[in-house]
């Protein structure tokens, strides 16, 4: 959260977080250097710049492996949070090494020739038709122009400018730039592969990434399911269960019939209801926790005040609220949101209720 | 009165916030996870890059200057036969810097005794000279006591050879590996700027024979080749040699990709 705007907003943790992945990065080039000039020697020895080239499109494509594994590892288990807190560091990381392997590539397959290197890149294959020919260049290229995009707007200057859906809808494009790649590694370099061991470390990593997803998105279609509301009052409230049933200082989610979700709070002994969508990076408020009084987005660390949606001064972001009532000892929400930042008065639990 | 909820693991009370002191669950957590992380991480890297395969025996003499004398042919790509030291005739194929032929530079030249100086490239047999930068790199030979007699020998009828088509300079030693999918663009830009084109033939003992690609007419190959750069093909055509160098003569109906 902030209230201006700074290149990086550093702190101890983006520092070690960084750090780690910048050794990370170095471990994995050094070990793919030093071990490839280990492996073939003296008149058999693979060419330094053939080393860095896939040094660097084997690290870009290991690192978009982690970054990709993060997300549903955070929703799985909420002890990987910590990586997912500053994963945009990872993606700029990821681009910068993608863009020296484009720049290398382009340098040593494309230079020192006839035509414009670039000239060259978009023009030495146009046979689409076969696997075996088809110009895997292009679908890294694409891939490289995507991972460009997410890192160029990957401060909150764009968030905020783009809008959080617009900025979204952009940055899921990931999953796009992680096909053009495994098109990109397929349609290239595992075609000089004649033993099996590539492959199968790309296979496993595509399978790890589509698993995770898998397990994650149905853990949230499940729990969807399990907070199946009772409909009543021509289909305006929606049952939440008893006031207990809603552990102190965190939410239960619901799921509206339309598909929103809303995160209802037990704090101190009241009970309120917001959108479960951050207004930051859409992360989900339910399986946030109230910290100083405050609905903490388990993300990023936004808070909003649970009275009415907006965020304590100077701040001044605000997401939806919606109504909630204790009727016969059930909470109940209304589907209906209100405008971000409206203010509700929170439900008070009565002293008998069950707890 | 205690909650009705009890923390299951992870404790849910501990919320990480990245500008809060780490909760000591996560930070537990993550005393394991990091290292487990990176060791994974580096795991991967130690066993996919034992995935490098033998680039080959290729080697590219750049630091050592040398200067040949013989008598230069001009077709189908500038060569120069030179006499080895057991009297046998050796041919040197002839390229500029970068990814050019050597056509513009040896066309006036040939069948001439000359001088060319340059860096030499090899590889199990076929060689290369990359000549040196400026018009002296080939001169003719004024002593005239160097001419080489490497006259076409063609064999028998057609044979059928299967392999992949490079482009000379880098599969003799300018790029290691100079062959296969991630080379084709290269092989494809050498080739379109003159360096001469080449079948490989894996043979079954390990070893690969090198045979320079040319037109039916005994010039150079046209550019209906490049599109099967870097692919397996099957050509079939008649066979020559000039000195120790294979030459296969081929025609566009008779390159068939497999």
């Amino acid at each position: 959260m902030s209230v201006g705007y700074t290149a990086i907003q550093w702190s101890r943790h983006k520092r070690v977080y960084d750090g780690i992945a910048a050794s990370a990065a170095a471990i994995w080039m050094a070990a793919f250097l030093l071990l490839g000039k280990a492996r073939w020697t003296g008149s058999h020895a693979v060419s330094d710049e053939i080393l860095l080239i896939r040094a660097t499109g084997s690290c870009a494509i290991a690192l978009l492996h982690v970054i990709l594994v993060i997300g549903p590892l955070a929703r799985l288990n909420r002890r990987f949070l910590p990586l997912l807190y500053n994963r945009r560091h990872l993606g700029v990381m990821t681009f910068l090494i993608a863009l020296l392997h484009a720049i290398l590539v382009t340098g040593y397959y494309h230079g020192f020739g006839v035509l414009n290197p670039l000239l060259s890149l978009l023009s030495s294959s146009t046979n689409f038709a076969s696997l075996r020919s088809f110009p895997f260049e292009l679908p890294g290229l694409l891939a490289l122009i995507i991972l460009f995009l997410m890192a160029a707007t990957s401060h909150d200057f764009w968030l905020r400018n783009l809008s959080a859906t617009t900025w979204k809808r952009l940055h899921m494009l990931v999953y796009a730039a992680y096909g053009l790649l495994i098109a990109h590694v397929g349609l290239g370099a595992l075609q000089n592969e004649t033993a099996p061991l590539a492959p199968s470390l790309m296979f496993a990593g595509v399978l790890t990434v589509s698993t995770l997803h898998l397990l994650a998105g149905t853990g949230e279609v499940v729990k969807d399911r399990g907070s199946a509301p009772i409909v009543n009052d021509n289909d305006s409230w929606i049952d939440v269960g008893a006031p207990h049933d809603i552990p102190l200082n965190r939410a239960r989610t619901v799921c509206a019939s339309g598909g929103e979700r809303i995160a209802i709070f037990r704090h101190e002994n009241t009970i309120s209801a917001v959108t479960n969508v951050c207004a930051h990076q859409g992360g989900p408020l339910g399986e946030g926790n109230i910290i100083d009084g405050c609905i903490t987005c388990p993300w990023h660390g936004w808070q909003y005040r649970a009275s009415d949606g907006c965020s304590p001064p100077p701040f001044t972001e605000k997401i939806a609220t919606y109504q909630v009532r204790i009727i016969a000892g059930r909470v109940q929400v209304s589907t209906k949101a209100l405008p971000p930042g409206t203010a509700v008065e929170p439900a008070r639990i009565p002293e008998h209720a069950d707890a | 009165m205690p909650d009705p909820f009890p923390p299951d693991p992870p404790n849910p009370d501990e919320l990480y916030v990245g500008y809060l002191p780490v909760p000591a669950g996560h930070r537990r957590f993550l005393r394991h996870i990091v290292p487990a992380a990176l060791a994974i991480i580096a795991g991967t890297a130690i066993i996919w890059s034992h995935t490098h395969a033998d680039p080959g025996s290729g080697r590219w003499h750049n630091s050592s200057k040398v200067k040949l004398r013989g008598t230069l042919y001009a077709h189908p790509y500038p060569m120069i036969a030179t006499t080895d030291h057991r009297g046998k005739t050796q041919m040197t194929l002839l390229v500029e810097s970068g990814k050019r032929g050597a056509a513009e530079h040896a066309a006036l030249l040939d069948r001439h005794a000359v001088v060319a100086a340059g860096t030499l490239l090899e590889r199990d047999g076929p060689r290369m000279l990359e000549l040196s930068e400026g018009a002296s790199s080939i001169s003719p030979d004024s002593s005239n006591s160097t001419a080489v007699d490497a006259e076409l020998r063609a064999s028998d009828g057609q044979v059928t050879l299967r392999g992949e088509i490079v482009d000379s300079k880098c599969f003799l030693g300018a790029m290691k590996p100079g062959n296969g999918k991630t080379h084709k663009a290269c092989a494809t830009l050498c080739i379109r700027g003159g360096i001469p084109p080449a079948l490989a033939v894996q043979e079954d003992n390990g070893g690969v024979t090198f045979y320079l690609l040319a037109a039916p007419d005994g010039g150079p190959v046209g550019e209906w080749i490049e599109p099967m750069v870097a692919d397996s093909v099957e050509l079939t055509g008649r066979l020559e040699q000039r000195g120790d160098l294979s030459i296969l003569r081929i025609a566009p109906e008779n390159a068939h990709r497999l």
